[in-house]
């Protein structure tokens, strides 16, 4: 007796202008000077020394964007929506404090703490979105981890659970007596006060609401092909709900594992195998979702980047700036936007590529322009934002 | 071969340990309604502090337990569990034998493995398992998953440190658990599992790797808001060039090695503590032993250390009391953590800390100590389904350790109803909870009385009464079968009162 909701409020027709965000969140120090490559900059391939990459006059497999930046043989793949101008890099950008620790990064990005502030926030910045509008649908199932533990981006925000493989999330037992032992679960955590009251009323409706699209069997439109493995399965299966019509208005996808020191391989090792699967995983969503009509914009980003000069176990220590990526309908892309500081050693912040565009006006314009927010001040505590045309 | 935990638990005489003679007859009631001493359900039961120890000095509570702290006292109860090494432990260390490689050396782990071989990693794994349900010495092992935590290396993060997890285990955390924590602090700091997961064995002078050098202040020590800076970091870091351990191809592979080629000898300050130059390994030392002593260390890991043991965010009148034993023991483990469990303490917490919620680790391995889980593959699926619940032994990837809080845990429960109801009706690889062990928990109570045994004997006096009454409602409308006797238990490992100790 699944209840699928099926929503006018999103697709092509629909009545509220709204997107849903994808954030997909490259945890660990994503590289992305090896992703989208600075190779016009004078001082670039001499302060990467071995791990530089050519540009694409080297025959490398690069893609030129711009004459100053090129995608690495790896990150080709984004040049598909990036040739629709639906993908745009923002780069040099970043947080506005110079941390190095990732978890301490990681949650002052995903709680927008404020620069000055001494500890972390504890309520996600899509948690506060959330918070001041009304939902797309019936409120109980508004955003989703693709993970065990719900995320700080969302911690705190209403109708948010983790569901780490939307195919297997189902309710357990036998099915004779199912109902009556959701009822029984129903009636226990009423009245118990958050987290977990509200945690299962979202679980009992995400079991109606998940557990009834058809994952296997799913064919992608638009010949995509996602990638195996947990990041390219776990946007296939965004899609696959996307397109069954659930009201879902974040979903949080991780792709873990980019914290480089050692022996980084940006051309054919290690690195350039887990940036092949991202940017595959980036070019098949946006394939598959190509002229359905449904509204969504992906940031993608990771807590830092990394430190320009490579160490001596030809991997990367902790940096600063580093590049976004935006995708979807509504974004100006088909460009790299950045106000690039460069890569001279005068220009450099403590040896890390300055930040240049503070990562909350990028959200900010997202959230105003493209999620419905009437005001993204308040999600943004502290920070008067800038706007920097991201989206169209 | 199969393991139930309850029959081993009962055979043991504890009277050649504790000189308190053991009511045989009470254990074995151990299955009889709730009598005189059995709390009252709900949150009364936090009054019951020999109910809080069942419940916070385990990996999982069991009645057994709780009825041998009722007869040999709290004080003594815990002084015992103190001293794992005298605690006859056949049933953990029996199955443990049976893994040869968790006691080789570094040397016979590379000869019969290799360097990449995820084998032994799995049987370790297997093993944390084990000793948590099976083992005698529970405070032992939650101790140790304190110290896993607080010093975390995700076993398969790297592969050059793989094999180096299951010295670190042994040698370090094991080792130094309930020992002095500065020794606990070095041995930490000189083993190859950290080393190898914090680029330590990379940090040479010249090109300072600043990983292990930002953690062990950040995470081992002052904590996250500890009065260290960037520079600081950048410091401290150079003290520890040159400390590495001896590879495969080399002399004594896996042991600490300082490579003086390696050093930055120049002058360093770090906290303001100005080292001259020429120091040498004595750097890093002094640094330790300058963070093992310091205020903020000992605030920090107090802090933490009660607030596992006895109640989330602690008040501070119960820190300081860590703190004074701390000072005054030149931070003795044991002492501390008898301590963070004394009555005192205890009363402290209850007085002003909600109950914690379980991490699904103890939720899980609860279940399987309560409802006498038997494995038919040496808990190998037991350890991998863990990670269907987010906490599979020895893989969170960031130096941080696996959370301990309710924000973190606290929005997914149908991965708690999924892994307890698919145990209890043998949907879990290699686990099964046998019709008899449930019988003999509730078989034998009339229907009416069903779920108020269940509740019992799973959480003590713990669930509150309108819950247990629910689940009885479901079972009331039935005629009983061993599908309800399930149908009972699984209601009651997923209703909310379960999820909190």
């Amino acid at each position: 007796m699944p209840r699928i909701a099926f929503s006018a409020n999103r697709g092509s027709g629909g009545g509220t202008q709204r997107d849903v965000l994808i954030n997909v969140f490259l945890r660990g120090g994503m590289d992305g000077l090896s992703a989208v490559v600075p190779y016009g900059d004078p001082d670039y391939a001499s302060s990467r020394g071995p791990l530089a990459i050519p540009g694409p006059s080297s025959g490398n497999g690069s893609v030129d964007l711009d004459g100053t930046f090129c995608l690495s043989p790896s990150a080709a793949p984004l040049h598909t929506p990036y040739a629709d101008g639906r993908l745009l890099v923002v780069h040099a950008a970043g947080a506005p404090v110079h941390t190095l620790s990732h978890f301490d990064g990681m949650r002052r990005w995903e709680t927008a703490t404020p620069a000055g502030s001494a500890l972390p926030l504890s309520e996600g910045w899509v948690s506060r979105h959330l918070d001041t509008i009304q939902p797309l649908g019936s409120g109980t199932v508004r955003a989703l981890s693709l993970s065990a533990l719900l995320p700080w981006t969302l911690t705190g925000a209403p109708g948010a659970i983790p569901i780490a493989v939307p195919p297997t999330f189902s309710f357990p037992g036998e099915a004779a007596t199912a109902d009556d032992r959701r009822q029984v679960l129903a009636d226990m955590y009423a009245p118990q006060p958050a987290p977990l009251g509200p945690a299962a009323v979202s679980a009992l409706d995400a079991l109606d609401q998940v557990g009834g699209v058809q994952f296997f069997g799913y064919t992608p439109s638009n010949g995509a092909a996602y990638p195996g493995g947990p990041f390219g399965g776990g946007l296939r299966a965004v899609a696959t709900m996307l397109k069954a019509g659930l009201d879902l208005e974040c979903c949080v996808v991780d792709i873990d594992g980019w914290d480089h020191h050692v022996q980084m391989g940006p051309l054919n090792g290690t690195y350039a195998g887990m940036l092949d699967t991202f940017a595959r995983s980036l070019e098949a969503f946006y394939l598959d979702l190509k002229n359905s009509g449904i509204r969504y914009t992906l940031v993608a980003h990771s807590e830092f980047g990394r430190r320009i000069a490579p160490n001596l176990s030809d991997g990367c220590d902790h940096g600063f700036g580093n590049a976004m990526f935006l995708m979807g309908d509504g974004i100006a892309g088909g460009r790299v936007l950045t106000q690039w500081p460069g890569l001279a050693p005068s220009n450099l912040n403590e040896g890390d590529l300055d930040v240049t565009i503070d990562y909350r006006d990028v959200l900010t314009e997202i959230a105003e322009r493209r999620l419905g927010s009437p005001d993204a001040g308040p999600l943004f505590p502290g920070h008067t934002a800038t706007n920097l045309g991201v989206t169209i | 071969m199969q393991f139930q935990r309850p029959s081993i638990r009962r055979s043991r005489s504890r009277r050649s340990i504790l000189g308190v003679p053991r009511n045989l007859t009470a254990s074995s009631n151990a299955s009889a309604p709730a009598g005189p001493q059995g709390a009252a359900p709900g949150p009364a039961g936090r009054q019951d502090l020999d109910l809080v120890l069942a419940h916070r000095a385990t990996q999982g509570f069991t009645r057994a337990t709780l009825q041998d702290i009722r007869s040999a006292g709290r004080a003594a109860w815990i002084d015992e569990q103190l001293n794992p090494q005298l605690i006859p432990d056949p049933a953990a260390d029996g199955f443990v034998a049976r893994f040869p490689s968790v006691s080789m050396s570094l040397p016979d782990l590379h000869a019969n493995f290799g360097t990449s071989a995820l084998e032994p990693c799995e049987h370790l794994q297997q093993v944390c398992v084990a000793r948590s349900v099976l083992s005698e010495r529970q405070l032992l092992e939650r101790v140790v998953e304190f110290w896993h935590d607080h010093f975390n290396v995700d076993q398969l993060e790297t592969v050059r440190g793989r094999l180096f997890f299951t010295a670190y285990d042994r040698d370090t955390i094991r080792q130094h658990a309930l020992g002095r924590f500065e020794d606990l602090l070095v041995s930490v700091a000189k083993s190859p599992a950290m080393s190898a997961y914090l680029d330590g064995d990379v940090n040479i002078v010249g090109a300072a790797n600043e990983n292990f050098g930002r953690e062990v202040m950040e995470l081992h020590t002052l904590g996250v808001d500890g009065p260290y800076t960037e520079d600081d970091v950048k410091e401290i870091s150079r003290c520890f060039t040159g400390w590495r351990y001896g590879y495969w191809q080399e002399a004594n592979p896996g042991d600490f090695f300082f490579d003086a080629a390696d050093h930055d000898f120049g002058p360093k300050t770090v906290l303001g503590v100005q080292l001259p130059g020429g120091g040498g390994v004595q750097d890093g030392l002094d640094m330790l032993h300058m963070l093992a002593v310091h205020p903020k260390t000992l605030d920090y890991v107090s802090r933490k250390l009660v607030g596992w043991l006895s109640g989330a965010e602690p008040p501070q009148a119960a820190v300081d009391r860590i703190i004074a034993v701390w000072q005054a023991t030149n931070g003795d483990l044991r002492e501390i953590v008898r301590e963070a469990l004394s009555d005192e303490t205890l009363q402290l917490c209850a007085a002003t800390t909600q109950l914690k919620l379980k991490r699904p680790f103890h939720f899980g391995i609860g279940l399987m100590r309560q409802l006498g889980a038997v494995t038919s593959d040496d808990f190998l699926g037991a350890a991998r389904i863990f990670e269907l619940v987010g906490q599979r032994p020895y893989v969170w990837g960031t130096p941080d350790g696996y959370p301990d809080t309710l924000l973190a845990w606290g929005s997914d429960v149908n991965g708690r109803w999924a892994y307890a109801t698919n145990l209890i009706n043998g949907g879990l690889p290699g686990l099964e909870i046998p019709t008899s062990a449930l019988t003999a928990l509730g078989g034998s109570v009339p229907n009416q009385f069903l779920a108020r045994r269940l509740a019992l004997e799973m959480a003590g006096g713990l669930i509150p009464e309108a819950e247990v009454a629910r689940v009885q409602q479901y079972i009331g409308t039935r005629p009983f079968s061993d599908q309800v006797l399930r149908d009972a238990a699984a209601l009651i490992a997923a209703s909310p009162g379960y999820q909190f100790y």
